[in-house]
């Protein structure tokens, strides 16, 4: 009778312990899931949508800047942005309609004019120049420099799609990648900083 | 105003042992430099780094901040006339 009794207090304790040991498990779960949503991960994020020299320069400089702090970059390139990213050296297979397109958008950066005071292309020479004397790192020297610190870009699907723009015709770029934009907020929003350029 | 560093890691504060001239560099060209440069020191090495960047003296000190370098010093700034700074920072061993 005592050993009975004894048997049944000892699967009553082993049954105890296996409820106890999956309330652990599934507060260690918690557990990590809120240190992960309360300790981002030390990533800029940028959009970077519009297609003028003066925006791509501040978000490379950006860019490099916070590579060189440390933090992992991620910029996701969509619209007029995309343009800037063009090989003038590479020529695609494309519709009739991607080609208008592709003449109307900047071929590259040498090509792009500023947001304002462009004077008819005049103003980005003009800016290059200033630059060039006061020995600030032009912008094809800072997309070289975040593909050393290994700044990952994205080129966005559907805006790609939208005009006519093929990734076999966008620069040779160490860490270039195609992305929708459920991939970048998904980044973005482990991400300590956004920012939309 | 060259300040000693706090912690020597033994004894005598080490030389520096990496030099780097980014005068006449804009911004961020002096921090991207003295980025690559920490990159291939050793944990105790001290970095030595000259810039003309106005924005260089408060760049620098977040930099440390930021990436938990050590500002061993850091000469010229606060000075409105000065149009040079240097700055010795050092590697520790919970830098990367």
């Amino acid at each position: 009778m005592s050993q009975s009794a004894d048997e049944s207090g000892a699967s009553g304790v082993n049954a105890e312990l296996a409820a106890l040991r999956a309330q652990l498990a599934a507060l260690q779960e918690q557990v990590a899931e809120l240190s992960s949503r309360a300790a981002p991960a030390d990533r800029l994020s940028l959009v970077v949508f519009s297609g003028s020299l003066d925006r791509q320069l501040a978000a490379f400089l950006i860019a490099t800047a916070a590579a060189a702090s440390g933090m992992e970059v991620v910029m996701f390139f969509t619209f007029w942005g995309l343009g800037a990213l063009r090989d003038p050296n590479k020529h695609v297979a494309k519709t009739l309609r991607e080609r208008l397109f592709g003449i109307m958008l900047p071929r590259g950066t040498r090509s792009l004019p500023l947001s304002q005071m462009n004077l008819g292309g005049l103003g980005p020479r003009l800016v290059r120049y200033i630059m060039a004397e006061q020995r600030a790192a032009s912008l094809e020297e800072l997309i070289d420099l975040a593909g050393e610190l290994n700044v990952q870009i994205y080129a966005c699907d559907m805006s790609r799609a939208l005009l006519g723009i093929k990734m076999e015709e966008l620069i040779s770029y160490p860490h270039l990648g195609a992305c929708g934009a459920a991939t970048f907020v998904e980044r973005a929003a482990g991400g300590k900083v956004s920012l939309f350029l | 105003m060259s300040t000693p560093s706090p912690d020597p890691p033994s004894g005598d504060a080490p030389a520096v042992v990496k030099r780097i001239d980014a005068r006449g560099r804009s911004c961020p060209m002096p921090i991207v430099e003295l980025a690559r440069a920490a990159k291939q020191c050793a944990a105790g090495e001290h970095l030595e780094i000259l810039a003309t960047d106005p924005a260089f003296p408060e760049d620098v000190k977040a930099w440390c901040r930021k990436m938990s370098y050590q500002l061993v010093s850091l000469d010229g700034a606060g000075d409105s006339a000065a149009s040079e700074y240097r700055a010795v920072v050092g590697k520790t061993r919970r830098n990367p």
